[in-house]
């Protein structure tokens, strides 16, 4: 599966999930932008990347503010050129337990996580639909079936999946897909952060007993992005290890 | 896994009566490196022994029973039995974890969210998912990833020109994306989940259908 000379929009691709999906699809042709709320990081990313013989970009963005993403847009369609490819991966989790979550991480999250994948969409849609092709791919999480002091993650990520369903039927006829990918556990620095004692716990309940690789998810990201991969739309694939099957609650 | 590490030799058993998809499938596999074995999706035994005896690891199996072509002869009970007896016979040679696992995939139909004149191929359908998702709890551990691609029946089926069922005002469903659902489709999406780098994708269900499952509440 190769993305020659197509070019994608990947948010919140400075680090982690995002940057894996930047450095894969730059790998298999791909001119990429990568979009982050930490514009030096997306800077530093993309030199590396073009280090590698590859084509990106890095430019700021807060994908809760229409004249931003607006901007956005508009610079990387100058270069490197109209969007192919929206990879809406920009996200935060607030792990709150329902007495204790306040109302300002309850609405940042809302905003980052669903607003963003909006505001971005709208633009990436608006370019599209007179090419008649696109792919726009969504990153939920296998959160969004719910899990223990997630009430504002899981909730956003759920946005996420209905937001895909609707695009997906509405932008159908015009030749434009848009899937979702839903990871499970990921090895990413944010994760590492947890406790010992914590991961323990988390590797029990997967059904697989492993963690999965930001590269998993970028792979599943490719093969949506495929320009010949037409007839599949509006799914959801969770990239989980079988969690998304059985997760055996081990806290509450 | 990167592009670069991948394995070299890939074995594949494809299990089938022999179907459009199936032909498709084995070309694209075949584009991309594998070798496929093909047999029937009811074995004999003896059959399975054969091809074991020549290979040391099997990488994937393709369960292929037919469902996209339709036939008034097909039952649910029948077809997840095949399945299981199948997996059965190939588990002590499926590739282990260590070496990178391996992948089993059903094709399976859209049916499997309800059609009314097909309860027979819907039944099927379904119980190939739950079948599905129960043996990916179970091989999980040993490596070994179990995936559904669930198609419309695909430009060339008969079903397809199935019309407008008796007693009914729906339609055949048809994709909403501009060009239709082909066998090729769906051998696409077969070979991502038989990729090695697919290894942490189990238990799921892809709709291979130019948007015709979203309209259903269980295809979420």
């Amino acid at each position: 599966m190769r993305l020659n000379g197509k070019v994608a929009v990947i948010t919140g691709a400075a680090s982690g999930i995002g940057l894996a999906v930047a450095e894969d699809f730059a790998a298999n042709g791909a001119k990429v932008v990568i979009a982050d709320i930490a514009a030096d990081r997306a800077g530093e990313a993309a030199q590396r990347i073009t280090g590698s013989g590859g084509t990106a970009v890095g430019l700021g963005v807060d994908v809760t503010d229409r004249g931003a993403v607006t901007a956005l847009f508009e610079q990387a369609e100058a270069e490197p050129g109209p969007v192919d490819i929206l990879i809406n991966n920009a996200g935060i989790s607030i792990d709150r337990g329902v007495r204790r979550i306040t109302d300002e991480e309850w609405q940042r999250t809302i905003a980052i996580n669903q607003t963003g994948v909006f505001l971005c969409s709208q633009a990436a849609a608006t370019s599209m639909i007179p090419r008649r092709t696109g792919r726009i791919i969504n990153v939920s999480s296998r959160a969004w079936l719910g899990w223990f002091a997630q009430l504002a993650y899981s909730s956003s990520k759920g946005g996420v999946v209905s937001a895909t369903r609707s695009l997906a039927i509405e932008l159908a006829k015009y030749g434009i897909t848009v899937n979702c990918l839903a990871p499970g556990l990921i090895d990413t620095p944010l994760l590492r952060r947890e406790p010992q004692e914590v991961m323990d716990r988390l590797l029990q309940a997967q059904p697989m007993g492993s963690l999965g690789a930001a590269d998993d998810v970028a792979w599943a990201a490719r093969f949506f992005a495929d320009p010949a991969n037409h007839s599949v739309t509006g799914q959801v694939l969770y990239v989980c290890g079988g969690k998304s099957l059985y997760a055996q609650p081990a806290s509450s | 896994m990167t592009d670069s590490q991948l394995p070299h030799s890939r074995v594949a058993v494809l299990a089938s009566p022999g179907s459009a998809t199936a032909t498709a499938i084995a070309a694209c596999l075949g584009d991309a490196g594998w070798t496929v074995k093909t047999i029937n999706e009811d074995p004999d035994p003896a059959e399975i022994n054969a091809l074991l005896a020549e290979h040391e690891a099997i990488d994937g199996l393709i369960y292929e029973p037919g469902l996209l072509d339709g036939g008034d002869g097909i039952n649910a009970g029948d077809v997840v039995g095949s399945l299981l007896k199948v997996v059965e016979q190939l588990r002590p040679q499926l590739r282990p974890r260590a070496d990178g696992g391996a992948r089993i995939i059903a094709i399976s139909s859209r049916d499997g969210l309800g059609w009314p004149d097909r309860p027979h191929i819907a039944a099927a359908a379904a119980a190939l998912t739950a079948v599905s998702r129960s043996l990916a709890l179970q091989l999980g551990p040993n490596g070994v990833t179990v995936n559904v691609v669930a198609a419309l029946p695909p430009q060339g089926s008969v079903l397809r020109d199935a019309g407008r069922p008796a007693g009914t005002h729906l339609r055949e469903p048809e994709p909403l994306t501009p060009a239709p659902v082909t066998p090729q489709d769906i051998a696409s999406t077969s070979e991502f989940f038989l990729d090695a780098r697919s290894g942490y994708i189990t238990g799921q269900v892809l709709y291979c259908c130019g948007g015709a499952s979203l309209l259903s509440s269980l295809s979420v």
